[in-house]
């Protein structure tokens, strides 16, 4: 018999038990939804951090003090003229309130040209960028000049007033950065950038808390940390954003893997599921095998039968799964954002500002998860069906 | 010419520790083109016999020559096979496929054969047509009456043009009238067509169309006789 010819026939007996047929395919579907959705906004999630990791470039490290004295510009200059060093942004970073705003800000010093570094590229939605000299501007954050309503706290040439430790220190408004989103190594829409001369002289203080160190190129990048290393010893932290990348990779790798097994549990019931009804379904037409083997049907013929309603199930329970889990993904940031969840990172909701990525991989995969399950699950009741002996079948009450 | 040849079959049904021999060294040939009525009690082994020749089941000892073959030597799929393109099979219950209409039940051995759609759809409506049942195709089995689920039985018997028509009691469930008909289709078939046909029937009345009789009791066979004209 032509395959196609068992397919129709396959297809009429699916079609016959129609409730029975819909509700497995919706059990498959389950396994298959459950993947695309959730697949869809690690990947989306991650993708997030890695534009934001990209922004600052995979060539970057960043040196912090951790302990004891600061870096001097003898330290920057040291740094520079390691080999694969292109250029280093010395920075002072330190914490900070400001009138009318709750959270802790972030006070760096930065030259323009160490911000250029830091930000990629400098977006302004007001004002402009300060001269690098030692006078008390300041370029704002986002989120520190427009408050949760959109009203302007702060606004060009206005005065804002910040305390650092027990001192208070007045500063002009001289731009205003535009909103940045999620950043892994500074928020800047949380912190104000001012001269770093300027925070020098006002703190009294020739050293930097960080470099920035931008290398040649990324293969420099491993060698120029061991020689940072060695040049500090335990008084730094280095971070390179090559290191952040393969960490989120892999922490995205298993948080994924975490997904597909609790998806695939769902697997487990579908294949019961499909096992149950197959084999009922082979029950209840014992006679009609029978009269199929009567009229010449050859053992495979059954099996491929009975094979082919598992492969349907399967095909359909992935299509309909597909769907309605790439339909779910883009519900679920919805739902997310309207703050039922914060997942915060550097004081952003990262959950508010992703797009979730359906992915050709994790598509590919939960089909041929299901399929396959369907498959497994109706090849016992199929081989039973085959191996009847047809005079059996055709007595079966 | 003899279409079928039994030597020395024995048929034991085994149901966990008891065996029960329904045919018991049977030899017996049948001629070909002829109208063969197998009578006998309940439990004689009429149906058995129809099964071993038509190839549903393999006899415990013996050998069956039908249409040509040993089925002894015959693989399972040459088996099916044999009862596809060899042998009409007609059941007192009809057997026909519940969720398939009358048309598509016919079509399905020429399915099964390998014959394309369009060759198939157009045998099977010629001999539904024959049959009188042609304004029925469309219908399902559980629309129709008994005869006329019988006689789509005899239509799906015939397509892939058998050898051999084997019917297992296929007057049992349907009224005199319409046995007539049946018989009177059979008879047709035998004269008209060359078919042999081979039926189990209870009813004295029928085996009178018929062109002999065989008498089967308790799996052995009693005699058999030839019908005179009248
Ligand atoms: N598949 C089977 N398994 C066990 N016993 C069977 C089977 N088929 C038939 N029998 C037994 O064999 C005997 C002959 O059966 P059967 O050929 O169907 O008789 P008939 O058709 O003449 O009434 C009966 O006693 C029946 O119970
Ligand atoms: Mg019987």
């Amino acid at each position: 018999m032509k395959i196609k010819e068992l397919l129709k026939l396959a297809f009429k007996q699916l079609m016959e038990r129609r409730a029975r047929t819909i509700l497995t395919i919706l059990a498959i579907a389950v396994g298959v939804t459950s993947i695309v959705a959730l697949s869809a906004q690690v990947e989306g999630v991650s993708s997030e951090i890695f534009k934001s990791l990209e922004k600052l470039g995979p060539n970057t490290i960043i040196v912090t003090v951790r302990s004891g004295s600061l870096f001097t510009d003898v330290d920057v200059s040291n740094v520079k003229n390691l080999s694969g060093v292109a250029n280093v942004a010395p920075v002072f970073a330190t914490t900070a309130r400001a009138t009318g705003i709750n959270d802790r800000i972030t006070i760096l010093g930065a030259s323009t040209t160490a911000m250029q570094t830091i930000l990629g590229s400098i977006n302004l939605i007001k004002g402009e960028t300060y001269n690098d000299v030692p006078s008390p501007q300041a370029i704002i954050g986002y989120n520190i000049a427009i408050d949760d309503a959109g009203t302007y706290r702060y606004d060009i040439g206005q005065p804002i007033l910040i305390r650092i430790g027990s001192r208070n220190i007045m500063m002009i408004t001289v731009g205003i950065l535009d909103f940045y989103g999620t950043s892994t190594v500074i928020n800047p829409d949380n912190t104000i950038f001012i001269p770093i001369d300027y925070i020098r002289l006002l703190l009294r203080t020739s050293g930097y808390t960080s470099m920035i160190v931008k290398t040649n190129s990324i293969d420099d990048v491993d060698n120029v940390m061991n020689l940072i290393r060695y040049m500090f010893g335990g008084r730094v932290s280095i971070t390179s954003i090559k290191q952040i990348t393969s960490t989120v990779q892999a922490i995205t790798a298993q948080i994924n893997l975490l997904l597909v097994s609790i998806a695939g549990t769902s697997f487990v019931a579908a294949g019961l599921g499909t096992f149950n009804i197959m084999t009922i379904s082979v029950l209840e037409r014992i006679r009609e095998i029978g009269i199929l083997k009567a009229i010449g049907m050859k053992d495979r013929g059954v099996l491929i039968l009975y094979l082919s309603q598992g492969l349907i199930l399967g095909i359909l329970g992935s299509c309909i799964g597909v769907i309605l889990g790439s339909v779910i993904a883009h519900v679920i940031p919805i739902l997310l954002s309207s703050g039922m969840m914060r997942v915060e990172i550097t004081g952003q909701n990262v959950l508010s500002t992703y797009t979730p990525a359906v992915t050709p991989t994790y598509i590919l995969m939960s089909i041929m998860i299901a399929v396959l399950v369907a498959i497994v699950s109706s090849a016992y009741p199929a081989w039973k069906a085959a191996k009847m002996n047809p005079v059996d079948a055709l007595r079966y009450e | 010419m003899d279409i079928v040849r039994l030597e020395n079959v024995s048929k034991v049904y085994v149901t966990g520790k008891v065996k029960y021999p329904a045919l018991r060294n049977v030899s017996i040939s049948f001629p070909k083109g002829r109208f063969i009525a197998v009578m006998g009690p309940s439990g004689s082994g009429k149906s058995t016999l129809l099964n071993l020749i038509g190839g549903l089941d393999r006899p415990t000892e013996g050998k069956i020559i039908s249409c040509g073959r040993n089925l002894e030597e015959l693989t399972s799929d040459e088996l099916a096979e044999y009862r596809n393109e060899k042998i009409g099979f007609v059941f007192q219950f009809f057997n026909l496929i519940g969720y398939l209409n009358v048309l598509e039940n016919v079509m399905l051995p020429m399915a099964i054969r390998g014959v394309n759609e369009r060759e198939g759809r157009e045998k099977a409506m010629n001999i539904l047509r024959i049959l009188g049942l042609e304004d029925k195709v469309k219908k399902k089995p559980n629309e129709l009456s008994g005869g006329e689920r019988q006689r789509v039985a005899i239509a799906r018997a015939l397509v892939n043009d058998p050898e051999l028509i084997l019917a297992d009691e296929p007057t049992g469930n349907i009224d005199s009238v319409n046995a007539k008909i049946i018989m009177g289709i059979f008879r047709k078939l035998v004269d008209e067509k060359g078919m042999t046909i081979i039926m189990v029937t209870h009813n004295i009345e029928l085996s009178r169309f018929c062109d002999m009789v065989v008498r089967l009791r308790d799996g052995v066979i009693e005699n058999v006789e030839e019908v005179s004209e009248l």
